[in-house]
């Protein structure tokens, strides 16, 4: 058991790294558009009204889609209408990130709607501009009081990305697939793929941790 | 870290954006941009399904899949790409819409399958029997699958194959859909099914893997019977088929095919 883990650690590792990779950019994406969608869908920022109900519609549908179906859309169906060829990793990493991004626009709107006073009222009153607003104000209080649901996110999205093997992309499930199916051991292997994703996901505890304590001592 | 990211709030939006955009641009399969002539071949396959497509210990593919699809890109005169769709739904969904010109991942040569796609044939082998796997021993009152069936053993079968059709045809038979073997053996390792029906030439491979399977083999009704593996093309795509079926026949001929099946499929033939 130990010799097959041994001789298969470097792939492992490598499957390991793509896991990060994919992860690390769906983050991007989730953080970035679940932002913007969150703070675009909360009532008090004045956006239009048929603005945000299609938002709306669409986080909607994103958190009622199984994952494993968009990302088939991504793969197969979204190439098809762009007349563009998606690489198995990009349209992981765009289903990923579109799909988290909906939870995120929630996690966010929450965090906006939870304030009793409105954010927005309060950032003109300090003569802000709505960027500035949003930079000095609405986005880091909210990540600030919302740290732990979205760190919550975040680990859900690590995990998410062992689905991404069944459109060929080699990430640890992936890898981990093949050696069993070559070595034929198993529970050594599925054991070894359990402790990656748990590593990571302590790193990224770490991580939520050392940003807990700076807010604190802010 | 959180005081720069917060006075950089915008920065690094707009730089993680920049990355994501630029990761994903060199991502979207830059080998269609590149070499438009000759048109490569698009070969789809699934990985973690030995010998015909595996992962090997230095990351590389394997198999009897891979070596197959290179002479015929070869014969074909066309550069190779092999695309790991990862499971044969999306192989055959990628078939289905044209993004791959051929699917390769050991598909049985059924009567279902020929009339969906154009199957070429590309083993020469042929399974008139079926593989029973118990593990560690075969309780004494089973001679045949019916037995296990009238003892209300739930049987574990890959979808989609002739050995679940086999066991479809059986009246009252428990089945138990499971796609992949590595899990099959889990599942009869740990009492969640009483029995596997496998293609002998899968089971020969698994049973010197873990010695603590046993096989009780039993002959496939006519109807049942596989006829090799074949390369899967749309029905509509008659020229490559051709193509193909004059690559594949090019191959047989030569005795490269022979050789592939030796090294990779009856490895027991060739030492």
């Amino acid at each position: 058991m130990i010799n097959v883990l041994l001789q298969n650690l470097p792939l492992l590792l490598s499957g390991a790294a793509v896991t990060v990779q994919l992860w690390v950019l769906s983050l991007s994406i989730s953080l970035v558009l679940g932002t913007l969608l969150g703070i675009a869908e909360s009532t008090s920022s004045n956006t239009p009204w048929l603005v945000q109900q299609t938002l709306r519609i669409i986080t909607r549908l994103l958190r009622a889609i199984p994952f494993y179906l968009q990302l088939l859309i991504m793969y197969f169906v979204v190439p098809l209408c762009t007349n563009m060829q998606l690489s198995a990793f990009a349209a992981s990493v765009l289903a990923l990130g579109i799909c988290s991004s909906a939870y995120v626009s929630q996690i966010i709107r929450g965090g906006i709607t939870a304030y009793d006073i409105n954010l927005w009222e309060m950032s003109q009153l300090l003569g802000y501009t709505r960027l500035q607003a949003l930079r000095y104000l609405v986005v880091p209080q909210v990540f600030r009081t919302n740290l732990l649901a979205l760190s919550g996110e975040v680990d859900q999205l690590i995990k998410t990305t062992s689905v991404c093997s069944t459109i060929g992309v080699l990430e640890t499930m992936g890898i981990t697939r093949n050696i069993i199916a070559r070595e034929m051991n198993p529970i050594a292997m599925y054991i070894s793929a359990a402790v990656m994703f748990v590593v990571l996901s302590l790193a990224w505890s770490c991580v939520v941790t050392i940003i807990q304590r700076r807010i604190t001592r802010a | 870290m959180f005081a720069f990211i917060k006075k950089n709030l915008s920065v690094v939006i707009i730089i993680t954006l920049l990355l994501a955009i630029t990761c994903w641009w060199k991502a979207t399969s830059p080998a269609t941009k590149q070499n438009p002539q000759p048109k490569p071949l698009v070969v789809g396959m699934m990985s973690g399904w030995p010998p015909f497509m595996s992962v090997n210990s230095q990351g590389e593919y394997e198999g009897y899949d891979v070596d197959v699809a290179k002479q015929l890109a070869q014969k074909l005169n066309r550069p190779l790409i092999i695309k790991d769709l990862g499971s044969v739904q999306t192989v055959l969904i990628a078939l289905e819409q044209g993004t791959i010109d051929i699917a390769m991942s050991g598909f049985d040569n059924t009567k279902k399958r020929m009339e969906t796609f154009n199957m070429v044939r590309y083993t020469t082998r042929e399974s008139t029997e079926t593989s029973v796997v118990f593990w560690q021993q075969i309780p004494q009152s089973i001679k045949a699958l019916k037995d296990c069936i009238n003892a209300n053993m739930t049987i574990c079968v890959e979808p989609g194959t002739s050995q679940e059709k086999y066991v479809d045809s059986f009246t009252g038979a428990i089945k138990k859909q499971v796609p992949s073997i590595s899990d099959m053996v889990m599942e009869l390792r740990f009492g969640k099914v009483g029995a596997l029906v496998l293609e002998p030439r899968v089971s020969e491979r698994i049973c010197k893997q873990v010695p603590e399977l046993v096989v009780l083999k039993e002959p496939l009704p006519a109807e049942f019977a596989i006829y090799g593996e074949g390369i899967a093309l749309k029905k509509q795509n008659i020229d490559l088929a051709k193509q193909v079926q004059q690559a594949v026949t090019a191959l047989i001929q030569d005795g490269t095919l022979l050789e592939l099946e030796k090294t990779w499929l009856t490895q027991d033939d060739a030492s």
